[in-house]
């Protein structure tokens, strides 16, 4: 199953099931319906498992310099990291009132940065996610398994059966 | 200033030649790579500059042997021996080879059974007059007292770095007029993020003095004792840009927090933009990062990655040299951070997407 976010395809080969989450067109299928909610960009199941993906491109060669900055200025003060927290947390609601989460639950993030700052930056959304990286002996079960940050080359790395691939730029849109 | 090293059969390089920047030079590579042995190497053969200093007429003899001592104490070979330091089973001798911007060369070669180096080519070495520095990788303001009639006295286990660090940190400050307006600056810079300055009483006795009180320097964070070592060299005029030769520096990093090092790559641009070389070993990604940020190529800033690898077929040692972060490989740190990303989906993703 491919699924395509502008410019980066990701083409979930062992997938049963798939749909890109964040649909606001009506007449679309997978309609999201509330503009209100946080949405991630793709929700893909597999046999044991469901996973949450957001993608964001600042690495991509057309970016401009605005929304660079902006990027930037959102991942110093910390507000990327809650918009990825709220997106997950408001995606798994609305999964859980579909009565679609049946599997644990995943949350792989596609984020064109350098290597180097995927680690801290998959903690600190880790860390604005319940419960907070607090120990709950109550809890009984995980809301998420793993929340991890990847590039295009650890992502490509780590999940061989996922490949993901910048469409040739002249080709986006057709 | 320091063009060119080439060194060969000599510890664990069998042959290495690196192109310096004038300006910044950054050695990254794993642990074993020669990081260190590459700043000893270079800064050992820019102190001809210092003998010539206190002897004008040395021989060549004389130069052969105080060249050897240094190498011998910056090293510490086992047994002190020479021959020690001549790459395992190189069948050739070793050489080390020096260019200096203004023609100047230095050759040195010895077997494994040298008692001292043999200057093969010395040509208008003399005329290098620019005294070198080295900070090591520890800080030595905290056990500066006594230390360097300790080690002139009995072989101790710190090598030479150290002993001529605190030899120039005891150097009386030039007289403010004569300090470089860019050392005055990074002096009041290091000063305020460290709340006050460090005093250097002579002996090796240094504290550290605020507007209201005076602590042992003991009781200050490693980090700021590292940015006061700094501070005194500038005051001492050992490093002064435009007339100094080459800053070698092992780490940085070390005992430093992130926020200080933001500072000293400030200032170690802004010196640089003045005429100093600076050539650096570390394995910090911040550090490289906040070069990587604060140069300025309209500031003329120029900054050389010189990665050390080994070479999986051959086992040797390369260099490879690029002037942007982003196309050093194999990045040794990077690779690290590639490391953890890979462990924590190995722990918690399973065989997922695999």
């Amino acid at each position: 199953m491919k699924l395509k976010e502008r410019d980066l395809e990701i083409n979930f080969t062992d997938a049963i099931d798939g749909l890109i989450f964040d649909q606001m067109k009506s007449h679309l299928p997978d309609f999201h319906g509330i503009g209100e909610m946080h949405r991630v960009d793709f929700i893909v199941e597999f046999d044991e498992a469901i996973v949450f993906v957001e993608i964001k491109d600042p690495g991509n060669p057309k970016a401009q310099i605005k929304g660079l900055e902006k990027f930037h200025a959102e991942l110093n003060d910390g507000t990327l990291s809650a918009t990825f927290s709220a997106k997950f947390i408001d995606s798994f609601l609305y999964r859980w009132a579909e009565d679609k989460i049946t599997k644990p639950v995943f949350y792989i993030n596609l984020v064109t940065l350098e290597a180097e700052l995927l680690p801290s930056f998959s903690d600190e959304i880790a860390k604005k996610l319940p419960p907070m990286g607090k120990s709950l002996p109550r809890w009984k079960r995980q809301l998420v398994e793993n929340c991890q940050v990847f590039n295009i080359e650890t992502w490509n790395e780590n999940f061989p059966k996922w490949p993901v691939t910048r469409l040739d730029l002249t080709t986006v849109g057709t | 200033m320091i063009t060119r090293l080439k060194l060969s059969n000599f510890t664990n390089f069998s042959k290495l030649e690196i192109d310096f920047s004038a300006k910044i030079n950054v050695i990254i590579g794993e642990n074993g790579t020669g990081k260190t042995h590459l700043l000893k190497a270079a800064y050992g053969l820019c102190t001809g500059s210092t003998l010539y200093k206190n002897k004008p007429d040395i021989s060549q003899d004389d130069l052969e042997a105080a060249l050897t001592t240094k190498m011998l104490r910056l090293f510490m070979p086992l047994d002190d021996k020479l021959g020690k330091m001549h790459r395992q089973g190189a069948t050739e001798q070793a050489q080390l080879h020096v260019d200096f911007a203004l023609g100047q060369k230095l050759t040195t070669t010895f077997f494994n059974n040298s008692k001292s180096l043999v200057i093969q080519n010395s040509a208008n070495y003399k005329q290098f007059q620019a005294e070198p520095v080295f900070i090591p990788t520890k800080e030595v303001l905290s056990f500066m007292k006594g230390f360097t009639s300790l080690f002139d006295k009995y072989d101790l286990s710190f090598d030479q770095t150290y002993r001529d660090v605190c030899g120039f940190l005891e150097l009386p400050e030039v007289r403010s007029e004569n300090l470089h307006e860019k050392s005055k600056w990074a002096m009041t810079e290091i000063e305020g993020i460290c709340g006050g300055q460090f005093i250097f009483y002579g002996g090796g006795k240094v504290t550290f003095k605020t507007d209201n009180a005076e602590y042992s320097a003991n009781a200050m964070a490693e980090g700021f004792r590292k940015a006061g070592m700094l501070s005194r060299l500038l005051e001492t005029g050992v490093i002064k840009p435009g007339v100094s030769g080459p800053l070698f520096w092992d780490e940085p990093e070390s005992n430093m927090n992130p926020k200080l090092m933001k500072l000293l790559v400030q200032i170690m641009l802004e010196l640089s933009r003045n005429g100093q070389q600076i050539i650096l070993a570390t394995h910090d990604y911040i550090l490289l990062k906040w070069f990587d940020l604060l140069m300025d190529k309209g500031e003329g800033d120029h900054v050389l990655y010189h990665a050390l690898y080994r070479d999986t077929e051959t086992g040797a040692i390369n260099v490879d040299t690029v002037d942007d972060y982003r196309a050093i490989f194999p990045n040794a740190i990077a690779e690290t951070f590639n490391d953890l990303t890979k462990e924590q989906v190995n722990r918690k993703m399973g065989r997922l997407g695999k």
